[in-house]
């Protein structure tokens, strides 16, 4: 059947018209003569068709030439070289193909071609690639350590904080969603103040340890187990532990000294030795902080329900003393955090001043004044990127290679390095894309080291360039567009892969410092304004009254850049900004806690919502109310303790 | 005598398309008249011949066909096609000049190329 072409077959005739042996054997010619057709016909490799046509024409031929009367050996002679005629027979015989057979053929041609210039190309690559080790030159952890050598002991926070830590007791469960914003006669209050007076140990010791100067908690990668395991003891499962802001994986073996190389396929390891990575040090300290400054928090409350002037001072002081010790660090991390702890400390100020006005001396609110007035020198609180350079430092010294003028290409233990440290974007394509980064491909496609740092470098430097811009005068975000344009597409993310994993959440940091800026001003104006009242006996009919006896400017409402707003209400005083609508409704808060009136939105976004009918999160109507205090229930995000409607 | 093979290369393709401009000729035929007209100057080996035709016809310049006639088994037998015609007519004018170039250099006796 494979003899017989296909039409022949789907006519249902069985031909045999392509048997060339069979052919030949037919012939009936002499032996040397049926060896040379055989062995052309052969060597040609032709399809069945083209063979069995090569060999009824070569019978033919030779059938004539001895039908002439030459010899067959004559015959064999003139004929020439069977190999060489098959081979030229083919050549000739594959030129006369259908053309879309010699297409698919070039195609396959050039396929080849392809995919040999290909393999070469990425053997040039894999030999680059698997041919570059880092050079480790820095030990940035040791050097970020280094000032706390050269402090005292009994100047360190850390070490009475820790112990504060583990003398706190079990913490009831029950008061889980209450016990941060309990209030006297709400639900919670009593089990709460039954809480903090259990844990009066831990008060005693955060109390002691917030008047030391220094944080004093050097940088490690190592968990404190002994820590940690108390805090899973004391807490119910569904919190614990405080989580350390990085986990190291597992060790696999000691990190080289500065100045050692890299070995080939070793593991990069993330956990200890003697120079571990900046990236992956644990911040264990934070969620503590805010957890004593919270303690803090419910004692003063309590102390101003029994008219405890003094213990209530000490611990609004202690929280804002926690809020520097926090803020300490060199990562924008611990920034953060004390920008937090510091907003908590100025509510419960403000909280104070609302409720139980004359409980605090002139003293103590001048005290409280220059504590909180010493926040980002009187200026703009504003973030410092030095801790994040230096990681960022750290990563390219264990990544790249270095040629010694600050460039170098992207080693194997780099891509192992970077995939361990991919989970911190918490971007689930930055972990599918570092996971990948191992090939030699991606490797050529990710920037060099010079061109990853500078790219770095113009994203954190737009972030500080942001920063200087108050914010009624901003027209966008420029960092988080900087930001946006490495991640624009999957080529960039490639490109840009470490920026994107190492680079801080850009989004609210600068808005953040402003707003943080804003409720420093405002409980500075608060302040102000009861000493005004305590000397006068009566409130001031506008701000400039204040100074400069009692405030050295007036703010400015940082949302508008006109100066903070101040109304007189039922004879008390009411300080706010125009909030997230940049409109002034008097001082009227939103009405619920859906939205906040601090919000700030970038001037394009604000058009695009403004365009919108039906916006689902809409900007706020409302006023940003610092003083009095505005409460939301719990519950229903309602307002409560609201302000009187503004008289029109 | 024996041809260059890029001679023979340049010179074989117009001779058999010349001799089929004659008649229709199949392969043992083309060889015989080959080697008879040219009085064996142009004699090639049958492993040169048949490639050359199966490129001819690659070409579209000639075309097989099967025929029966006196011989006990068919033979394939070659004719020119419209294009091949055209191909003999451009050859004949380029070797022309050729000719008369190698006789101005007086590689020909004059008059042996008209």
């Amino acid at each position: 059947m494979a003899a017989t072409p296909w039409r022949d077959l789907l006519r249902g005739r069985l031909t045999c018209r392509h048997d060339t042996e069979r052919a030949i054997a037919a012939a009936a010619l002499p032996a040397p003569l049926v060896e040379c057709i055989r062995q052309v016909v052969r060597c040609t490799r032709l399809w069945r068709s083209e063979k069995a046509e090569l060999a009824a024409e070569l019978i033919a031929h030779f059938a004539d030439g001895i039908g002439a009367g030459r010899a067959p050996e004559e015959l064999l002679q003139s004929f020439g070289d069977p190999r060489q005629a098959a081979a030229l027979i083919r050549r000739a015989k594959k030129r006369a193909r259908p053309w879309p057979w010699r297409a698919l053929r070039r195609g396959l041609q050039a396929f080849g071609v392809l995919l040999a210039l290909l393999g070469v190309c990425y053997g040039v690559l894999a030999a680059r690639f698997y041919a570059g080790s880092p050079t480790i030159t820095h030990n940035y952890t040791a050097e970020l350590n280094a000032p706390l050598a050269s402090i005292p002991e009994d100047q360190k926070a850390w070490p009475l904080y820790w112990r504060a830590a583990l003398a706190l007791p079990h913490f009831p469960e029950e008061l889980f969603d209450v016990w941060l914003d309990a209030r006297p006669g709400e639900r919670g209050w009593e089990e709460s103040l039954r809480y903090n007076e259990a844990c009066h140990q831990s008060l005693d010791l955060i109390r002691q340890a917030s008047r030391r100067p220094v944080l004093g908690k050097p940088l490690s990668t190592d968990a404190d187990e002994e820590l940690e395991n108390h805090l899973r003891e004391i807490l119910r499962p569904s919190q614990t532990p405080p989580a350390p802001v990085t986990r190291p994986p597992s060790p696999s073996q000691s990190s080289p000294a500065a100045g050692s190389k890299t070995p080939a396929g070793a593991v990069a390891d993330l956990s200890g030795g003697d120079n571990p990575v900046v990236a992956s040090v644990v911040i264990e300290e934070f969620g503590l902080l805010r957890r004593f400054a919270h303690h803090l928090g419910l004692d003063a409350r309590a102390a101003v329900q029994t008219g405890d002037a003094a213990r209530a001072f000490d611990d609004d002081e202690a929280i804002l003393a926690i809020a520097n010790h926090a803020s300490q660090g060199r990562f924008l991390i611990s920034q953060a955090c004390g920008f937090g702890i510091l907003t908590f400390g100025l509510q419960s100020v403000g909280e104070t001043l609302d409720e139980h006005p004359a409980l605090f001396s002139d003293q103590q609110l001048v005290d409280l004044a220059h504590t909180i007035g010493a926040w980002g020198g009187g200026g703009t609180l504003a973030n410092s990127f030095d801790g994040e350079r230096l990681m960022f430092e750290d990563f390219l010294q264990r990544t790249y290679s270095d040629d010694g003028h600050g460039d170098g290409r992207f080693t194997p233990e780099g891509a192992r390095l970077l995939r361990a440290l991919a989970p911190m974007s918490g971007d689930p394509h930055m972990v599918d894309t570092a996971a990948a980064a191992g090939d030699p491909i991606d490797a050529a496609i990710l920037l060099s080291r010079a061109e990853l740092r500078a790219a770095y470098t113009r994203v954190i430097d737009s972030s500080i360039a942001e920063a200087r811009i108050p914010l009624w005068q901003r027209t966008g975000a420029p960092a988080r567009q900087r930001y946006d344009e490495l991640t624009r597409s999957v080529l960039d993310r490639s490109r840009y892969l470490p920026v994107a994993i190492l680079i801080p959440p850009l989004d609210q940091l600068n808005v953040t410092a402003e707003q943080t800026t804003q409720l420093r001003d405002a409980t500075l104006v608060v302040i102000a304004l009861e000493l005004f009242h305590r000397r006068h006996g009566r409130y001031p009919a506008t701000l400039d009254e204040l100074v400069p006896s009692f405030l050295p400017a007036v703010p400015p409402d940082r949302f508008d850049g006109r100066p903070i707003r101040y109304r007189l209400r039922d004879g008390r005083p009411v300080i706010y900004s125009v909030g997230s609508d940049l409109k002034d409704d008097g001082g009227r808060p939103p009405r619920t806690s859906a939205s906040a009136a601090s919000h700030w939105y970038p001037p394009r976004e604000r058009q695009a919502k403004a365009a919108l009918q039906n916006d689902p999160h809409p900007i706020p109507d409302g006023d940003w109310v610092f003083w009095p205090s505005v409460r939301y229930d719990r519950v229903t995000g309602d307002l409560i303790d609201a302000p009187a409607a503004p008289p029109n | 005598m024996r041809i260059e093979r890029e001679l023979m290369r340049g010179a074989g393709p117009l001779a058999v398309l010349k001799l089929l401009e004659r008649a229709d000729m199949y392969g043992y035929e083309l060889v015989e008249s080959l080697a008879s007209k040219t009085a064996g100057v142009l004699d090639m080996g049958q492993s040169t011949l048949y490639p050359l035709l199966y490129n001819l016809e690659a070409k579209g310049l000639i075309e097989g066909y099967w025929r029966q006639d006196a011989a006990p088994r068919p033979r394939k037998y070659y004719r020119l096609t419209g294009r091949g015609r055209k191909r003999v007519r451009d050859d004949t004018k380029q070797w022309r000049a050729v000719l008369q170039a190698m006789a101005g250099l007086g590689v020909l006796p004059e008059g042996a190329s008209s």
